[in-house]
């Protein structure tokens, strides 16, 4: 395999963009998820031939269903996608190479056809579900299209997945709503913990954003953000007598970060082809977990913003050879630098905030956004200071 | 709670190591490090929305 490129580890596929809600916060304008595209199934035989006949596969690869509610589209389709996804590794590659499947949902169409769907598959399948905790939390985004609420929805579709005995993950973006309450926002999952298999918060990137009160943030809302962190870490640590473990993937990954201060991670994240995505209408992207092509548009001068091709009409090795391939490449790498440069922080990062340079600044060349400082700073300041705070403790107590 | 301002290099590198110890003493706080996703997208990184 060439040495500028990774093997594939995840592929997120957009079986189509339609969304049965309209969450105003979401990554996708409003036109794409009216739209009923699919996927065609010779789209994932071009894209997963590329991929097991050029061994460009990791030796476990995660194919993500996301961008548009991939419950829109019936089961049959998934099941076909996943035979063929599978005989196709098995043609054309080691058959030893593990293949996971995932779905995010908001889990408001989850029926009996799914559970059984996922029951079927569950030794290959994993489940995220969004849901952004108690209903005043979640219903103030996380509206259908007619701007009623879905938590009772969400929530009874969890309770279905809780019935059959199939694990879930769950991803909840973080509002001003639930930095009022950390509280109300734990409790609400701590009482679904026994059946989740993982806990994420995500922090929308673009903090800049003017037009979505309650989701805008800017380097002074640190304090908010570290009282917000700590809170949550002293609520899940075991050493709190009143509380349960639970564990918010958040801090352990950090915790991992912190570990292993020497892996650059930043540069790892961004590796091209690690993480594929491909729209409904066979666009590649990669660099990135993104797969809007509108945005930025213009920045490659061609109108598809990052996106490196169409695989109905150009191979992975194509796209690999472009001089758009090579621009990117090399202005993720610039951007890298001037953090690895500047950032006390760097060694610390999750990488993946080159767009949100892009978009505060105009430029790669840059290094502190927003983000960073919310998403990254402040979550390392916060998961350093409660271990030293209990070591502190635990110091006292010998 | 108390709140620290931005931490300088010298700063974090006390901190890290303090971490490192008390990982070694098996006594970090009541969270595993997850180190199989610690350098990967999965979670769906900041950049979902651009």
């Amino acid at each position: 395999m060439r040495n500028d490129i990774a093997p594939v580890e995840m592929v997120v596929l957009q079986g189509t963009p339609f969304c049965n809600l309209n969450c105003s916060y979401c990554d996708l304008s409003v036109e794409s998820r009216k739209r009923r595209d699919t996927m065609s199934l010779s789209t994932l035989e071009r894209v997963f031939t590329d991929i097991f006949e050029n061994d460009l596969a990791a030796d476990h690869v995660a194919i993500v269903w996301h961008s548009g509610e991939p419950l829109t589209l019936p089961t049959g389709y998934y099941q076909q996608a996943i035979d063929l996804i599978t005989r196709l590794r098995n043609q054309k590659a080691r058959r030893d190479i593990e293949l996971e499947f995932d779905f995010q949902t908001n889990a408001v169409l989850i029926s009996e056809d799914w559970i059984e769907f996922f029951k079927r598959n569950q030794h290959q399948l994993h489940l995220g579900v969004s849901c952004d905790g108690p209903a005043n939390m979640h219903d103030a985004f996380r509206k259908n299209w007619g701007g009623k609420s879905t938590h009772s929805k969400v929530v009874a579709g969890m309770q279905k997945l809780v019935e059959a005995e199939i694990p879930f993950k769950v991803i909840s973006v973080i509002t001003d709503e639930t930095l009022r309450d950390p509280d109300g926002f734990l409790e609400f999952f701590i009482r679904w913990s026994d059946a989740l298999s993982g806990f994420h918060f995500n922090i929308i990137a673009d903090g800049t954003l003017a037009d979505q009160t309650g989701l805008t943030y800017g380097r002074q809302d640190r304090d908010r953000y570290y009282n917000f962190y700590r809170r949550l870490l002293r609520r899940t640590q075991s050493r709190s007598m009143d509380a349960a473990v639970f564990d918010v993937q958040n801090f352990t990954q950090a915790i991992a970060r912190i570990l292993r201060p020497d892996n650059d991670t930043v540069a790892i994240a961004s590796l091209p082809i690690r993480t594929l995505n491909v729209d409904a209408a066979g666009f590649v992207t990669t660099f990135y977990a993104g797969l809007e092509k509108s945005a930025f548009a213009d920045h490659y001068d061609d109108g598809l913003g990052l996106a490196l091709g169409n695989i109905l009409h150009s191979s992975l090795e194509q796209m690999l050879n472009t001089s758009k391939f090579r621009r990117i490449s090399a202005d993720f790498k610039n951007s890298q630098a001037v953090c690895k440069a500047t950032c006390d922080y760097y060694q610390l990062c999750s990488g993946g905030f080159e767009l949100s340079k892009l978009s505060e600044h105009g430029t790669y060349n840059a290094a502190e956004t927003a983000a960073c400082s919310i998403i990254v700073k402040t979550l390392a300041d916060a998961v350093l200071d409660d271990i030293k705070d209990s070591a502190s403790l635990s110091e006292a107590a010998e | 709670m108390r709140r620290t301002v931005v931490k300088n290099q010298k700063q974090l590198q006390e901190l890290i190591e303090l971490a490192r110890t008390q990982s070694a003493r098996g006594v970090l706080v009541g969270h595993q490090a997850d180190s199989a996703e610690a350098t990967t997208t999965k979670s769906w990184g900041p950049q979902m929305r651009v």
